[in-house]
């Protein structure tokens, strides 16, 4: 979302815009990734196709549960399901396709550097490379307007979505070497248990996302050019230094799940800030949308105030269901969401764009139901 | 909403744009040529800066005596280092592989792995059945591996003439696929021309 006082909407409603050479860039690349990591994850599963597909199940669900988070602490806003299949493609296949070349080259380099023997090259190899190379997806998504990467938001949500390709791609790979690890049922489980849930946490959709929230301001912002550079670079070393932190030999027992907890620590808490600052920022530039773009008839700035959290959300539908019964309250939630929907589109391509008037024509159907359910009363 | 300042002459500035408005009517192959030469520096730029910040120290693709006793033939990638005199180490990707020229012993190959197999279990690694292989010399080896959520380890040992020689490969698991093949590739080649009593 930008300032309220600029509208230029984009020709395409998501990231696949065929006229854009950015978009040619990426199939060129994603046929690079496939050829380099793909065939690994073509070779795993015709090798051994039982605990192939079993694997795949398990990091598959994994990434739906994943995804469903990341878009329940995105509820202001719901993106297009093609840009974010483009950003898992990115994170899944460019970039772990590209890391099969790229990440043993930083490691030699690492190892050159602080000594083969050194445990901190292999955090080093891993950071410098990988963070950098996940960026580039979101810079090449927000390259492409109608992506509509327009604010740090947009950034780091699509920065977790590009980190959890990364990571499930890298896991199944990781889970289906069967020359190393075996065909083992109860293997590849314990690979879902140590990867997805014990590291999970502060992983590669963390670190992405932090750096993510950085590209979305450099894009968004209309601040000075020193300074959305300075977000951008400092969100990005943060990712690695998060990364390499995560990875290095510090705090390392015998047993891997009590320092992979620990270390998960500061990884959240950075995390965590980051998510508050940039949501912070968003509910600001939905509020001044609600107060200087939309009509106040369709969402006033006394709306936003039943909209500006989920709390606040989930209060207006229960009071709904109390006073009016559960149609009315399920029908408030249709307003809710047209209202929000609104106040996005309106903020990213002007009250006359055509995703405006969709959302427009959506929260006046969503009224008129709510109307129905409580005769009585406004509606808002 | 930003307030524009009025000029003298009562007009007002043109809003601020941020960069992704101003994309919107702006054409599209600066982007592109910017991912695609980012793209290009990691695919070729970074791996020919590795090659050039490694000397290989070995004839690549031809048979040497990599430990006193026991040949090998490599391909490019790796740096050898024989410089202490007494491990002989190759490294790759972060990745280290050392190899134990061959001794005599009374051991058989499945007890000898048990110690490694042991030991990884005892870091709590994810430990493998291990594996029979064949080398392109004809002798019989035996393999065993484990990763913990950073590392992986993995175990070759073949067995001749009464004596056995030790291949053991350890790094990061990020790059761990990518290392093995290349190590097994390695171990495939060894000839142990002499055992140590």
């Amino acid at each position: 979302m930008s300032t309220p006082a600029a509208f230029v909407a984009p020709r395409t409603r998501s990231a696949f815009d065929p006229r854009s050479l950015v978009f040619w860039v990426g199939v060129g690349l994603l046929i690079y990734g496939i050829v380099q990591a793909g065939s690994h994850v073509a070779i795993s599963l015709l090798s051994a196709p039982v605990p192939g597909a079993f694997a795949l199940l398990l990091w598959s669900g994994y990434a739906a549960a994943v995804l469903a988070l990341i878009q329940r602490f995105a509820a202001f806003e719901r993106r297009p399901a093609l840009s974010i299949a483009m950003a898992f493609v990115w994170g899944g296949f460019i970039a772990t396709g590209i890391g099969t070349v790229a990440a043993p080259a930083a490691h030699s380099i690492a190892a050159d550097l602080v000594g083969a023997d050194n445990g901190w090259a292999t955090a080093i190899g891993a950071g410098a490379v990988e963070e950098p190379l996940k960026m580039l997806g979101l810079v090449a998504l927000a390259l492409i307007p109608g992506a509509r990467i327009r604010s740090a938001a947009d950034g780091l949500f699509y920065g977790a979505i590009i980190g959890l390709g990364f990571e499930v791609v890298e896991s199944f790979l990781y889970s289906t070497q069967w020359e190393v690890s075996g065909t083992s049922f109860s293997t590849i489980v314990l690979y879902l248990f140590l990867r997805g849930f014990v590291g999970g946490l502060a992983s590669h959709p963390t670190y992405s996302a932090i750096a993510g929230a950085g590209v979305g301001y450099f894009f968004g912002s209309t601040a000075s050019a020193i300074k959305r550079w300075a977000v951008m670079l400092g969100t990005l070393l943060l990712a690695i230094v998060l990364h390499i932190f995560f990875d290095s030999p510090l705090l390392e027992f015998d047993n891997p799940l009590p320092s992979t907890a620990i270390k998960s620590i500061p990884v959240i808490i950075l995390a965590l800030i980051i998510v508050r600052i940039v949501r912070g920022k968003q509910r600001k530039a939905l509020e001044a949308g609600a107060r200087d773009v939309v009509p106040d008839e369709l969402v006033s700035p006394a709306d936003f105030e039943s909209l500006r959290t989920r709390k606040a959300r989930k209060q207006a539908v229960k009071a709904m269901k109390k006073e009016h019964g559960r149609k009315a309250a399920r029908a408030l939630t249709g307003v809710q969401r047209a209202q929000l929907d609104l106040l996005v589109s309106a903020l990213d391509d002007g009250m006359e764009s055509v995703e405006a008037r969709a959302a427009w024509q959506r929260l006046y159907d969503a009224q008129q139901g709510l109307r129905e359910h409580m005769p009585t009363a406004a509606t808002g | 909403m930003g307030d524009n300042a009025a000029a003298p002459d009562g007009s007002t500035a043109p809003p601020a744009r941020s960069l992704a408005e101003r994309l919107v009517p702006a054409p599209s192959w600066p982007g592109a040529l910017l991912v695609l030469a980012l793209s290009l520096g990691l695919i070729l730029g970074l791996p020919a800066l590795a090659t050039t910040m490694h000397g290989g120290g070995y004839p690549a693709d031809e048979p040497f005596e990599a430990a006193p006793g026991l040949q090998v033939t490599v391909a490019e990638g790796w740096e050898y280092d024989d410089s202490s005199g007494i491990f002989y180490t190759f490294t790759r990707a972060g990745a280290t592989l050392v190899l134990v020229p061959a001794v005599g012993s009374d051991q058989s190959v499945e007890e000898a792995l048990q110690v490694s197999t042991d030991a990884l279990e005892q870091s709590s690694y994810l430990v493998t059945d291990p594996q029979t292989f064949t080398t392109d010399a004809g002798d019989s080896g035996m393999v065993v591996s484990g990763h913990s959520d950073t590392e992986a380890s993995a175990t070759w040992i073949i067995e001749h003439d009464g004596g056995q020689a030790t291949f053991l490969l350890t790094g990061p698991d990020s790059t761990f696929s990518e290392t093995y093949e290349a190590a097994d590739a390695l171990v495939q080649t060894a000839v142990v021309l002499e055992v140590t009593e």
